[in-house]
């Protein structure tokens, strides 16, 4: 559903991504490991629209997006969690929410039931400030919010940094049930081996602006491969 | 446990009860003061409002979504004097010509705010940036009133404007004094409660999202630059409406009604009623003008620093406004307890 052809991208005179190509199939969880500052989080930038691509290309679905806005790509089914969560401190819960609603497509015009459902945690905060949430709590408003745009493809980004373990482990739980559900694809850049482990159908390892190399999921249980992969 | 929420529900409600009755207490009050201060302590409110129609204005795009224009009085006086010279230039009967002049002035400056707004917002300029263009648009429309004096007047401004006329038993009659200053308050009642209104439910939250992280609100599938530029165009209006008003009930319009130190006032008057409040920025406008005079009959050089203290007072005092610094000395007195009270 996702082509992404030897895209080029940088910020300003200064290139960080140099001929990126990957595809993802419907339904998929792809996994982007690497280390710091190899280009991660430039390619989730460039594919949602806030970093534009120098060259190369993006297809979704077949249609070329390369250089769209990012509220054009949201509403194409492209949905976008930063790092460092992103949510609206000064928002409540629910309005929070409630503003993740613009790129449905049903223009439905208050917060899902099933996406309360799924995060009981938000349903007892709804009136709270989203500033006033843990950082965990606010990871998980953060998946809710973008899923209340009722999404094809998720992009995520680092969504366990500096999260206690036991939330970590939710939310590699969740992004399987969701992923499963509702046949979300998702790319997930992560550094945390056993978030990527658990959510994860196949894996890609980037190295200074390239894609190094690629572990399937056996592979990931493979310490030797893994560290190899990353050239640990 | 169950009955912490329902006791804090039911005092927020006669909280809010008696806010509301204290404002209607307070408007009634407004209503019916030309009656006992005279008509010249009226027209001085009423145009103290029309000011605040600036203020608002300047609060929906300052308050609502962050970006400080510094050139508000720009649109202030484009309605003023697209009004006054529509009204009086053309040689038409002042019963429709003061109508049209107001729709005239409006039309004026939200043409003006487009053009600039469109170039601007969709160009990326934002923050500080946006800021320093709308102050050049202020010196810009200053110099522009003052070279086609033919039609401004030029310094001498123009003088004549009518009045806005109300079909009665017998014809078209011009309103009174007192007319104009039920009209221009039921007016400014009326926008201010529907800006509030407007901003409440889920637009506020957006623009508040906007104000927060535009790019992350862009990411959610929002068309933030339009939102912007109708937020920028509809300030435009507002202030528009109040500058319009204003030429067609003092019938005089000059370069202060243009210029810089306008538009840094509806800054203070935004700032000392509180950014994104609505309401604080309208009250905030009538207060400090009502003090201008009240200290300037003392001693006319005393203002300025007066203001300069006023604005001083804002940034230490009550960062967040006069109205939010009141609104917690009343929770002190009426507290509201538990997780339920959002201030």
């Amino acid at each position: 559903m996702l082509d992404v052809e030897k895209l080029k991208a940088g910020y300003g005179m200064l290139p960080v991504l140099h001929d990126v190509s990957l595809s993802l199939e419907k339904g998929e969880t792809l996994v982007l490991l690497g280390r710091n500052g190899v280009g991660k989080t430039t390619l989730l930038k460039s594919l949602i629209g806030i970093n534009k691509p120098t060259s190369g290309s993006i297809r979704l679905n077949g249609t070329e997006v390369t250089g769209w806005a990012p509220n054009r790509l949201a509403k194409a089914g492209v949905a976008y969690v930063p790092q460092g969560r992103g949510i609206f401190p000064k928002l409540t819960v629910e309005e929070n929410l409630l503003v993740g609603l613009r790129s449905r497509a049903d223009g439905r015009k208050t917060v899902p039931e099933e996406v309360l459902d799924m995060f009981p945690i938000l349903r007892e905060r709804l009136s709270q400030f989203g500033g006033t949430l843990s950082g965990g709590q606010q990871q998980i408003l953060a998946l809710a919010r973008a899923l209340c745009g009722d999404p094809e493809l998720f992009l995520l980004d680092e969504p366990s940094e500096g999260i206690q373990p036991s939330i970590v482990q939710q939310i590699g739980e969740l992004l399987v049930t969701v992923n499963r559900n509702t046949n979300l694809t998702v790319l997930l850049v992560e550094q945390n081996l056993e978030l990527a482990r658990r959510a994860a159908s196949r894996c890609l390892v980037m190295e200074k602006g390239r894609i190094s190399g690629n572990l399937s999921k056996s592979d990931l249980n493979d310490e030797r491969k893994v560290f190899q992969a990353l050239a640990l | 446990m169950s009955q912490i929420p329902s006791d804090t529900g039911s005092s927020t409600r006669s909280r809010s009860r008696v806010l509301v009755s204290l404002s209607l207490l307070f408007l009634l009050a407004m209503y019916i003061a030309p009656l006992y201060v005279g008509v010249y302590s009226a027209s001085l409110f009423r145009d103290a409002m029309l000011f605040g129609l600036m203020a608002l204005g300047l609060d929906y795009l300052w308050g609502k979504t962050g970006v400080l224009s510094f050139g508000h009085a720009t649109f202030f006086g484009a309605g003023a004097y697209g009004a006054a010279i529509i009204s009086t230039q053309f040689g038409m009967d002042p019963s429709y010509g003061a109508w049209l002049g107001l729709l005239g002035g409006i039309l004026f400056s939200c043409l003006i705010a487009f053009i600039v707004g469109y170039f601007l917002i969709f160009g990326g300029v934002r923050g500080s940036y946006f800021t320093i263009v709308t102050l050049a648009l202020g010196v810009i429309s200053v110099h522009v009133v003052l070279t086609f004096s033919e039609y401004t007047g030029g310094d001498a401004g123009l003088l004549g404007v009518p009045p806005l006329s109300f079909p009665t038993v017998d014809g078209f009659r011009p309103l009174s004094q007192l007319g104009q200053y039920w009209f221009v308050m039921t007016t400014v009642c009326a926008v201010t409660c529907g800006m509030w209104w407007l901003c409440s439910g889920r637009y506020g939250a957006l623009l508040k999202s906007i104000e927060d992280n535009e790019q992350r609100a862009q990411a959610l599938g929002h068309n933030t630059s339009l939102h912007l530029l109708i937020v920028f165009v509809g300030s435009a209006v507002i202030a528009a409406l109040g500058g319009a008003l204003y030429a067609s009930s003092v019938g005089v319009v000059a370069t202060d009604s243009v210029n810089l130190i306008l538009s840094t006032q509806a800054i203070i008057f935004v700032a000392i009623g509180g950014r994104g409040t609505l309401f604080g920025p309208v009250l905030a406008t009538v207060c400090v003008i009502w003090l201008e005079q009240e200290v300037s009959s003392i001693n006319v050089q005393l203002w300025p620093l007066f203001m300069g203290l006023l604005f001083i007072l804002a940034v230490f005092v009550f960062p967040d406004g006069v109205l939010k610094r009141a609104e917690a000395l009343f929770s002190m007195i009426r507290p509201v307890s538990g997780p339920g009270g959002r201030a």
